[in-house]
């Protein structure tokens, strides 16, 4: 004990509702050396021996927030009880509650009523139930929910309070009570049965039905223990039993704990395997099934439990295979598919089943689990062999160590769809395969198609599902009821076994990318050592090579055991077809391809070739994990090509490809209710995008179409006519109710075919034409597709009207603004809006104006306009006052700090608080400094900031690409929202440069991410590579820039400053014949 | 202050760059009256292309002569090389592929780069290009290069003169 520390301050269940991040507290922040000893045979040994277990080495990374610890020791009091009745449904079957301590605590749940939370115990001992304990160190996982159900405590070592004062009396009896509460003592008849023996296991918490005679009542809730009795004649007195050693326990009895004993099920999954004496049962009849019935124990108001803390047997191990049994325990390495999948020891995958066991709130990363009576199998897959431990109706999972480098809850949705419904009915290797096949298709689709396409809906089957059905044909087994699973103790065979190698994986392209360069490195390492031939190698075709030139290899799909599922599309960049899924594409050849198909849709191709063609060189393994492993393909690791040498394609047939939806039709509502459409031309759709995530990305699609004097009138379905002269006259009336008139200028018969739906119909005038169907006025609109994030265009909007568009903008001008909004109470520009000049007046240019025209303001400035054209060469110059001009590029640039601007409204904007050139004239090096505008021509800003971002900024399609549907600008501004200020140093040395020299920094510590980066330097080299400019500068102190922090190398230092005033374009006539008077 | 001309990217004709006086040493070292000089600007039409896979090689005609020029485009090769993965947040290589696309033939292009030498001639390493829209941009250049020349370049080096 540490007696002499002082006390640590008292901290209560109050305080911890108030911790809202994942937080660890303890006692004592020194650890003790040596473990308290105390009484081992008592069963209330305190302080409880510290936990043997050391944390396993955190090699994997969550991604989820550690625990924080708290920086100060604290004392965490408060009573253990039992879940309390308004704990949600899953924490009363598994969780203890931790309450502030009141006068009246007691293991009723009922006295609960002061502030608690869930809690999990290691090393618990029934007799700290109801009674103040004093957690000594813990870990507080606050709700994932705010304003829901208070947190879960993990208490990790613990003591009884009230041993402070004294210590405890060393218990000699052969059982120790559970103190649930204290039962009558007097003997009636009713309850006398009892159960002496070993908990096997315990059920979940379910409904029985009652019999006949209670109809109108309430179903009973409660849990089934099954108990290994002994059969003999004492233990069927109701006398409590005075050893073990004269029993056998061989008998199995099945005692259900109904109505309030139900909360007493997470100390009975605490009992599986200790030897336990439950008396004050009733002796009941329960149904099972049709045909068989049980004698059951019934829990009543006199139950009560003890246990034999002494007894150190165990439970016998069962003969059948199809039985379930044993005992794992593991560290957990993954938790995958809403926790329904686990990994142990990155060796073993628990799959739990999910109708039975809820994933308790300390199943996390990290933690070292114990799970009893399950399944063990082999799952030989075609790609893969895994270990499966599958859970039933009987299996219990406690947690022994809890896991401080995880916090992440893994909580299911409680609304399956028609796709739960399936995976819960599907034997336990096929629902391994299924919720793999699960996570391939959502990480591969749910960007190109929408999830109800893919995961199907609460009544429709989505790909996934119906690609499945087709796989496993009938496979699914019938469903028993948990009580007939739990007391016939048959969770039947496995009637899958080992057949499972028609089970492949679907796999997402990133991964196949990843295989195919490694079986290329395989193949060029054995090549390099000699250990393949040409033309010999195992399972390769290949088509020879020379050491001087490239080699290919063809690998046939027999020998890959994968199947290829994806989209096809044609490649925007190459203009090559390409097998597309949200991780990835590879370029897929067709020999056969008829000409104008659809390629809609998403294909199955089993049958494939994929070739590997690449220069015949030694390449150096790279340690990766397995790109096929399950846990690869749950993890979603984030591969990259790396080999960009390598040219990686598939070669299929057209008959091998095989659609398995989502079928392109207009959707049924259309089909059925709209009978009227209007017809427009679609004359310009923007932005324009070529990437095809980003069509599918949220944001503002615009599009200018006009209104064609028709409308189009559908009559139905399929329900083509034979000739245009039947199908007119059969509709007639469907015409003639569009007006008379309408009728005889137009109704021309139509058709639609759009995927498989198929509409006839007829055009008809809407009036505005004029004879034989000429047009006579035309509507144009602009249609604008998911508003809502318009705020973001507006960036260019002030930049267009300040900057781009200076030249003739101002008083007196006459401009047209096309591709504008209309709004309620004005015009609102957008990315696409450009401006026309008509006329301009060159009267009043606004005195803020600054840029672009060399003849507008500056030149009316008399001190820029007598400056003189010189060259940096001209060292006299520099120590004069009046400004210099010069012609020059930028060489490199030394320093660019970007700060968040809000000086023009709502919308911040982009503002150079400095930035610091190397200037190259041809004569020699200047070192010159600028901000705001004059910084912004140097740097090109306004010429850049439109480019789009998805094709500048290009990134893999792993990548982070959801930045990517902006312009360069706009990606700047949301980079600016989000740091407030970047500084990019360039530590190279000039005028040399390189992106590898750039150091970029964020002002508010957050790190930049990689696309910041890559923009920020797209942004300087744009700046170094570009024309020459003229600049109007003047001397500069160094020591005026000191205030930025700038260290400048050795060669700038010897440079003269200069301060630059103003920045315009070159006019290369009026320049030439400025240089030919002077020579 | 030293004039180090070697920093500095000297606006040039073809026909005085191809005269260039070659010291032998490595890196070799080019003086054009007594100076040394590294890098060069010119001005010209692009008069041949040829794209290879790592680099893209081209001829600049500006009147005086024609120059060999050589734009490498496997930047992605040299970042792989120093920490891997980098390459593909690096926009280097994907900005000089833009640039190589803007290399026609018949454009008049403005090239500033690295003198170099290749099998005994002398080529310019490309750094950067701009295609110059305005033709009148050529005029300026030749005019520009007199003038550094007569002010910059040519006059006889401080040495030469004595020293100061």
């Amino acid at each position: 004990m540490e007696a002499t520390a002082p006390a640590p301050p008292r901290f209560t269940v109050a305080d911890l509702l108030r911790l809202r991040r994942p937080t660890t507290g303890a006692s004592s922040l020194i650890c003790p050396s040596v473990p308290t000893s105390s009484s081992s045979s008592s069963s209330t040994s305190r302080p409880r021996k510290r936990h043997k277990l050391s944390a396993p080495a955190p090699t994997w990374s969550t991604g989820t927030v550690p625990f924080a610890p708290l920086s100060h020791p604290v004392l965490l009091s408060g009573t253990l009880s039992l879940p309390s009745a308004s704990s949600p449904a899953s924490c009363r079957s598994n969780c203890f509650s931790f309450s502030d301590p009141s006068p009246t605590a007691a293991a009723s749940p009922a006295s609960a009523a002061a502030a608690s939370v869930c809690c999990w115990i290691l090393d618990f001992d029934p007799a700290a139930l109801g009674r103040e304990i004093l957690v000594l160190a813990w870990n507080y996982l606050p709700s994932v929910r705010l304003h829901a159900a208070p947190g879960v405590l993990e208490v990790v070592r613990w003591r009884l309070a009230e041993e402070e004062e004294q210590a405890p009396a060393p218990k000699c009896n052969f059982l120790a009570t559970v103190p649930f509460h204290f039962p009558d003592q007097e003997p009636d008849l009713a309850t006398r049965g009892c159960a002496f023996g070993l908990v096997r296991s315990v059920s979940v918490v379910l409904s029985m039905p009652l019999a006949k005679a209670d109809a109108g009542s309430r179903d009973s809730v409660g849990f089934l223990a099954e108990i290994l009795c002994c059969g003999c004649r004492r233990c069927c007195r109701a006398t409590p039993p005075e050893d073990a050693q004269s029993h056998k326990f061989e008998t199995m009895k099945f005692v259900y704990f109904v109505d309030a004993a139900s909360m007493w099920r997470p100390v009975l999954v605490w009992l599986v395997g200790r030897l336990v004496y439950v008396s004050g049962l009733k002796k009941k009849m329960v149904s099972v099934g049709d045909k068989a019935s049980h004698t059951t124990l019934v829990s009543s108001a006199k139950t009560a439990i003890a246990w034999c803390p002494s007894y150190r047997g165990s439970l016998p191990l069962d003969s059948f295979p199809e039985k379930c049994g044993g005992d794992y325990a593991g560290v957990i390495t993954g938790i995958y598919s809403q926790g329904l999948v686990v990994e142990l020891d990155n060796t073993a995958w628990l799959l739990i089943d999910d109708q039975q066991l809820p994933p308790p709130h300390s199943l996390r990363v990290g933690a070292i689990v114990s799970v009893k009576n399950f399944r063990a199998t082999c799952l030989n897959f075609a790609w893969t062999r895994i270990v499966l431990l599958a859970t039933c109706c009987k299996t219990c999972i406690t947690v022994n160590y809890f896991s401080s480098v995880d916090s992440k809850s893994h909580l299911k949705t409680e609304n399956k769809g028609l796709l739960g419904t399936f995976v819960d009915s599907l034997e336990m290797p096929a629902r391994f395969w299924m919720l793999l096949l699960i996570s391939c298709f959502k990480q591969k689709f749910t960007k190109l198609f929408s999830d109800k396409e893919i995961l199907g809906s609460q009544n429709k089957q989505g790909v996934v599902h119906a690609y499945a059905t087709k796989i496993l044909l009938s496979k699914c087994q019938p469903q028993e009821s948990l009580i007939m699973k739990f007391c016939r103790h048959n969770c039947g065979s496995l009637s899958l076994g080992s057949k499972l190698e028609g089970f492949k994986l679907a796999i997402p392209f990133s991964n196949l990318v990843f295989k195919g360069e490694s079986l290329w490195i395989s193949s060029m390492f054995k090549l390099w050592n000699g250990s393949e031939e040409v033309g010999k190698s195992q399972g390769f075709l290949c088509d020879g090579f020379s050491y001087t030139s490239s080699t290919k290899r063809l690998i046939s799909s027999e020998d890959l055991d994968f199947v290829l599922v994806g989209s096809i599309k044609t490649s925007p960049l190459s203009g090559r077809l390409q097998l597309v899924d949200s991780t990835g594409c590879i370029d897929i050849f067709i020999p056969d391809l008829p000409p104008n198909q659809s390629l809609y849709g998403i294909y199955e191709i089993v049958d494939y070739k994929l070739a590997l063609e690449g220069p015949v060189a030694y390449v150096d393994h790279y340690d990766v994990a397995d790109p096929l492993s399950c846990k690869a393909v749950f993890q979603k690791l984030p591969y990259k090509k790396r080999l960009q040498h390598l040219n990686i394609y598939v070669i299929v047939q057209w008959r091998e490809l095989i659609h398995i939806g989502p079928s392109l039709s207009i959707p049924s509502y259309i089909n059925y209710r709209t009978r009227l459409f209007h017809l427009l031309k679609l004359s310009h759709i923007f932005p324009v995008n070529s990437n095809i995530q980003c069509q599918s990305m949220s944001g503002s699609l615009y599009a200018e179409a006009v209104i064609l004097p028709y409308v189009l009138k559908f009559i139905g379905q399929g329900e083509f006519l034979e000739d245009a002269e039947g199908f007119i006259m059969s509709h007639s009336t469907l015409v003639g109710n569009s007006g008379a008139s309408m009728a005889k200028s137009c109704n021309i018969p139509c058709s639609l075919s759009f995927g498989s739906t198929n509409l006839c119909g007829t055009l008809v005038s809407t009036g505005s034409s004029g004879s034989e169907g000429t047009v006579l006025k035309e509507t144009r609109i602009l249609l604008e597709f998911k508003a809502g994030s318009f705020m973001k265009y507006q960036v260019y909007i002030r930049g267009y009207s300040n900057k781009h568009s200076t030249v003739g903008i101002g008083p007196g001008a006459t401009v047209t603004f096309h591709r504008v909004r209309l709004k309620q109470h004005g015009l609102l520009l957008t990315s696409e809006t450009y401006i026309e000049v008509s006329s301009i007046s060159h009267a009043n240019f606004p005195e803020q104006s600054v840029i672009s025209s060399p003849k507008s303001n500056w030149l009316k400035d008399d001190s820029l306009s007598t400056a003189s054209p010189c060259l940096f060469f001209h060292q006299k110059y520099f120590t004069d006052s009046r400004p210099m001009q010069f012609h020059c590029r930028v060489a490199t640039v030394l320093v660019l700090v970007l700060n968040k601007s809000t000086n023009h409204g709502e919308t911040p904007n982009v503002r150079v608080q400095l930035a610091g050139f190397i200037l190259d004239d041809g004569s020699s090096l200047c070192c010159g400094w600028a901000d705001d505008a004059r910084a912004e021509l140097l740097l090109r800003l306004q010429e850049i900031a439109h480019l789009d971002a998805s094709v500048n900024l290009k990134l893999s399609k792993g990548g982070n690409s959801t930045n990517l549907q902006y312009t360069i600008g706009c990606c700047l501004e949301k980079m600016l929202k989000k740091h407030t200020s970047v500084t990019v140093k360039n530590c190279g040395i000039p005028p040399d440069f390189s992106c590898r020299d750039l150091d970029a920094s964020s002002v508010s510590d957050k790190v930049l991410s990689r696309l910041e980066d890559k923009l920020l330097k797209f942004i300087v080299l744009s700046a170094c590579w570009k024309g020459s400019l003229n600049v109007f500068t003047s001397a500069l102190d160094p020591d005026d820039i000191n205030g930025f922090n700038v260290e400048l190398p050795v060669p700038i230092q010897n440079m003269r400053m200069l301060w630059i005033e103003e920045v315009f374009p070159v006019d290369p006539l009026e320049e030439a014949r400025r240089l030919c008077d002077i020579l | 202050m030293d004039h180090l001309l070697h920093l500095v990217h000297v606006k040039i004709l073809a026909a005085d760059l191809l005269s260039l006086t070659r010291q032998h040493t490595s890196p070799p070292a080019f003086l054009r009256c007594g100076r040394t000089v590294a890098r060069a600007e010119l001005v010209g039409i692009v008069v041949s292309r040829d794209l290879r896979e790592k680099f893209l090689s081209f001829v600049i005609d500006d009147g005086t002569g024609c120059v060999p020029c050589i734009l490498w485009l496997n930047h992605q090769y040299l970042n792989a090389s120093t920490s891997s993965g980098s390459s593909e947040f690096d926009p280097t290589t994907e900005m000089a592929l833009k640039m190589s696309e803007e290399v026609r033939v018949g454009t008049l292009l403005r090239v500033r780069g690295k003198i170099a030498t290749y099998s005994g001639a002398i080529q310019i390493t490309v750094r950067d290009v701009v295609v110059e829209k305005d033709l009148n941009s050529e005029v300026l250049h030749w005019l520009q290069c007199v003038s550094l020349a007569k002010e910059c370049y040519d006059p006889p080096p401080p040495s030469a003169q004595g020293g100061t």
